[in-house]
């Protein structure tokens, strides 16, 4: 067990923080243009913390409108019409536009560079690249919806999206298209750094944990998201050049763009939840002070979840027409990802137990990730099943299930790794008790939300109605409440974090204590990283119950 | 004293490749840089096998479904213009390659004659598409035309299979003259330099890639349903 | 660690170096392997055209033509794209889109080659549909 080295809190030491903040990558310099022209991975982060904030708060007023609407069983609020735009609008803005890029492009981006050690990523023109694509490709869905909306659902099927609708697809699937070219960039970036900019001494298998799930989320990134931009090309041309491959007037059979569509959306549910999943290890294993249980078990379960998930996407389409055949072997390899999924819940858990569990803020965020994570995910197996699965297929259990992963499990994630690594990125503690009540409120205001939504869905509620029966109003009505707190929860952040950025305490370089090469340098990190080359010692996670958690220093 | 000049002369005496002005900042070193310019572009050529792979797969499900029906609309397509293109493309793919090993030995007068000859091909074999295409359309081969000539529905599937496969190559062909016009351009300039730079090894991976795309396009659209 | 690499090791590097300036003028670099490549492209593109047009394959000429596509994309990546002095890495990437495409097309596949009658027979045009339901009645 070696030392870790650490800057002691409260010898806040040699340098005074005026002069870390001057020499860091926020004090250079200051204009817009120099932000908005940058190609320091750090400030591209922050680019995309901004953006990616902007568009989680469009699609979250989108979903305010939807439970809005469902409070009362007459569809008053919307138009049928109107609520299909708005639930598309809610799907498409925060797959493409917040949980894909929010880890993996804000993170990724801050932390990954930091953690091998490295000056920048490398390709820092084309990360710069990236986020434009990304908020270029954003533009076109907001404009799309400015223009009247689209009412496909974020899913386009064919014949519907090709042949029927009136609404604006074709922008919005250009805007997809080219927030594709973004998620591309952002894969080979992080990949060929991983490969090639490792320093000295850090072998694969003493990579962190996060750096590990960005690549495996990098290596589902580049093989699925091509195919939906192929299938987003044939759509557009099948609207707009009349070039139809889905048109069953032709024997075009609509079923196969559900392949295609899936061969990428499936895995997409991978790039949505594993940088979450490295996040979370990272939490687990600083705030209980024990080195990560069966690290290498965590590393091919990963790469296992990134591989085996690209064989399952025919659990979507059991009530599609699909072969009998086909839905049999879709579902026993659909059974088969969860192994590893269990595998890394099962780490996590080990992890905890006997460790000198401390309960800040993103630890609290990280272990609601593991509980409702873990619920998404055994409800995925009931939809996995194809007799079970005929009777909730396009119910509210389907919704719950994979709001369940994406954000109870993803946003969690996100809200735990901005919390642990915001001393790091802006110099500043958040207040403690503020954060942590703020974590409590999600997690209760989640299950409030999306519980009741497993009982409407098994009673028989289907989703994508603005309209429906009475009997089902007991559960709506408790489902819009606990949106409500989970609203708040939301909005809390974005005012105690911003507070924090002026009034809050000056973070020390490495405030939890953690390992990793990330503390080893100042918080705000200095434009080049590391002012001197960090030091790589011991194991990757050399925790010891010795080494206190944290000081009482930030609790005001 | 040019770039090219100053990166030898500062490799012969004795100083390593460390000091060449196309390194950039966050690498340790010219080899490190060209490791992960060269993988890029390999992990993007990767993702361009499966954003072509999607139509693949249309054309695979169809030619299985509607077999008679393919073999019909794809007696259509010019054979003989196909095949003068994929000699074209195969020329083309030689000079390029030539011209990345004579871009390794640092000479510059024939690594820009082989980029000539190379956007020279690619040249004429966009104006032989271009006069396939109006040949097509003389004939009515597009999926809208009130006048396809083609009885059997999955004709029109195979016709547009044909125009979205040819077209989003030719857009490839495109981007990869543009390309290599840039590099033309700086070459003759001598704003940088030749082994010190990915420059020329990058364009000639993705010329390498759109050479192979072709590969498959010509055997699917103009081989298939010749034999009668 | 992967630094072992690669397209021009330092000894060719020394070598580019003291060539001398007559040699980087000459107007071709050394034509070999790439010309050979060439020349056996072009034989296994005429023998495609040659399946293609012989009739005792019939219509399954297309896979022999498939085939010898394969062994050409082969050659074109080893050789004009340099593959063969590449890092592993690069190979294992240009592997692994092949390999994911035959994830894509065999569970594609496997839902339509397993559906119910004759290949095909599920896919109905809307008209075929309504005339079927005419007959039916
Ligand atoms: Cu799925």
């Amino acid at each position: 067990m070696s030392d870790i080295p650490y800057r002691d809190v409260d010898v806040e030491g040699e340098k005074p923080g005026w002069r870390i903040m001057e020499e860091s990558y926020l004090g250079e310099r200051f204009s817009i243009w120099s932000w908005l022209t940058t190609t320091d991975h750090k400030r591209i982060g922050i680019l995309y913390l901004i953006s990616t904030t902007l568009f989680f708060f469009i699609g979250g007023a989108a979903a305010t409108l939807i439970r809005l609407e469902l409070f009362t069983p007459a569809g008053d609020l919307l138009t049928d019409d109107g609520y299909n735009k708005v639930f598309t609008l809610h799907g498409v803005v925060m797959v493409w536009f917040f949980l894909v890029p929010v880890i993996p492009s804000v993170l990724g981006n801050f932390l990954v560079p930091l953690m091998l050690g490295a000056k920048d990523l490398a390709f820092p023109r084309l990360n710069l690249m990236s986020w434009y694509l990304n908020i270029i490709g954003g533009a076109f869905a907001v404009w799309a919806m400015l223009a009247g909306g689209v009412d496909t659902g974020w899913t386009f099927y064919t014949p519907y999206s090709t042949a029927f609708a009136n609404s604006h697809v074709s922008l919005t699937a250009i805007g997809v298209f080219i927030s594709g070219f973004s998620t591309i960039a952002t894969g080979v970036n992080m990949i060929v750094t991983v490969h090639t900019m490792r320093p000295p001494g850090m072998g694969w298998f003493r990579m962190p944990l996060f750096v590990w799930s960005i690549y495996a989320t990098s290596l589902i990134m580049l093989l699925s998201t091509p195919v939906l931009a192929m299938v987003l090309t044939l759509l557009i041309t099948e609207r707009l050049l009349g070039l139809g491959i889905f048109d069953p007037n032709r024997g075009g059979d609509p079923i196969l763009f559900q392949h295609l569509f899936w061969f990428y959306s499936h895995p997409a549910v991978y790039i949505m939840i594993l940088p979450g999943m490295g996040v979370v290890t990272e939490v687990i294993t600083c705030f209980s002070r024990r080195r990560v249980f069966g690290y290498a078990a965590m590393v091919y379960a990963l790469l296992a979840i990134a591989v085996i998930g690209f064989f399952v996407w025919g659990h979507h389409m059991f009530t599609s027409g699909q072969s009998m055949y086909a839905s049999l072997t879709f579902s026993f390899l659909s059974f088969i990802v969860a192994v590893p999924s269990a595998i890394k819940v099962f780490n996590w858990i080990a992890t905890m137990f006997r460790g000198q569990i401390t309960f800040e803020a993103s630890m609290l965020y990280a272990m609601g990730f593991v509980g409702l994570f873990t619920m998404g995910g055994l409800t995925g197996l009931f939809l996995a099943s194809v007799p079970v699965d005929l009777h909730l297929h396009d119910t509210y259990f389907v919704v719950a299930h994979f709001h369940y992963i994406m954000v109870g499990g993803m946003v969690s994630a996100f809200f735990a790794g901005l919390h642990f690594w915001w001393p790091k990125i802006t110099g500043r503690l958040y207040p403690e008790i503020a954060a942590q009540i703020a974590a409590l409120l999600m997690f209760f205001g989640f299950n409030l939300t999306f519980f009741p939504q497993y009982i409407l869905g098994n009673i028989g509620m289907p989703r994508r109605y603005h309209a429906y029966p009475d009997a089902f109003q007991v559960w709506h009505v408790l489902s819009s409440a606990g949106a409500v707190i989970l609203a708040a929860a939301y909005l809390m952040p974005l005012f105690y974090l911003v507070w924090s950025l002026i009034w809050g305490k000056r973070a020390p370089s490495n405030p939890w204590r953690a390992s990793g090469l990330e503390w080893q340098t100042d918080s705000p990190p200095p434009k080049h990283n590391f002012l001197t080359n960090p030091k790589i010692e011991g194991s990757v996670y050399d925790y010891h119950p010795a080494q206190e958690p944290r000081r009482e220093v930030s609790d005001d | 004293m040019t770039d090219v000049e100053a990166a030898t002369i500062g490799r012969t005496r004795g100083g390593t490749a460390a000091s060449s002005p196309a390194l950039a900042s966050h690498f340790h070193d010219l080899r490190q840089q060209h490791a992960a310019a060269d993988l890029g572009l390999w992990i993007f050529l990767a993702t361009e096998i499966l954003f072509f792979g999607g139509l693949f797969a249309a054309y695979l499900v169809y030619a299985v479904l509607y077999p008679d029906g393919f073999l019909e609309a794809a007696a259509e397509t010019e054979v003989v213009i196909g095949t003068i293109n994929t000699a074209l493309l195969l020329t083309s793919g030689l000079s390029a390659a030539l011209a990345v090993k004579a871009a390794g030995n640092d000479m510059r007068r024939s690594v820009m004659l082989l980029i000539a000859v190379t956007i020279g091909l690619g040249v004429v074999f966009l104006g032989a598409k271009g006069y396939e295409y109006w040949l097509d359309f003389g004939h009515h081969l597009y999926p809208t035309s009130p006048d396809f000539p083609l009885a059997a529905p999955p004709a029109k599937l195979f016709w547009s299979l044909y125009w979205m496969m040819t077209g989003l190559h030719a857009i490839h062909i495109l981007v990869g003259l543009g390309t290599w016009g840039v590099i033309l351009f700086q070459a003759w300039r001598r704003s940088f330099s030749l082994t010190d730079n990915s420059r020329v090894r990058i364009a000639g991976l993705y010329w390498g890639f759109v050479d192979l795309m072709w590969l498959f396009i010509w055997p699917l659209l103009y081989l298939m349903g010749r034999a009668t | 660690m992967s630094h072992a690499t690669q397209h021009r090791n330092d000894e060719d590097l020394l070598t580019a170096d003291v060539r001398n300036a007559a040699d980087r003028k000459a107007l071709l670099p050394p034509l070999m392997p790439e010309l050979g490549v060439f020349v056996a492209l072009f034989a296994l593109a005429a023998t495609s055209v040659l399946v293609a047009f012989w009739s005792a394959f019939g219509g399954l000429a297309i896979l022999a033509c498939l085939a010898i596509a394969v062994v050409m994309a082969a050659l074109v990546m080893i050789f004009f794209m340099h593959l063969r002095s590449a890092m592993a890495v690069m190979t294992l990437a240009s592997l692994a889109g092949v390999v994911w495409l035959a994830i894509l097309f065999g569970l594609t596949m496997a839902d339509y080659l397993t559906r119910p009658g004759e290949i095909g027979s599920s896919i109905q045009t809307p008209r075929q549909a309504e005339t079927e339901a005419e007959a039916a009645n």
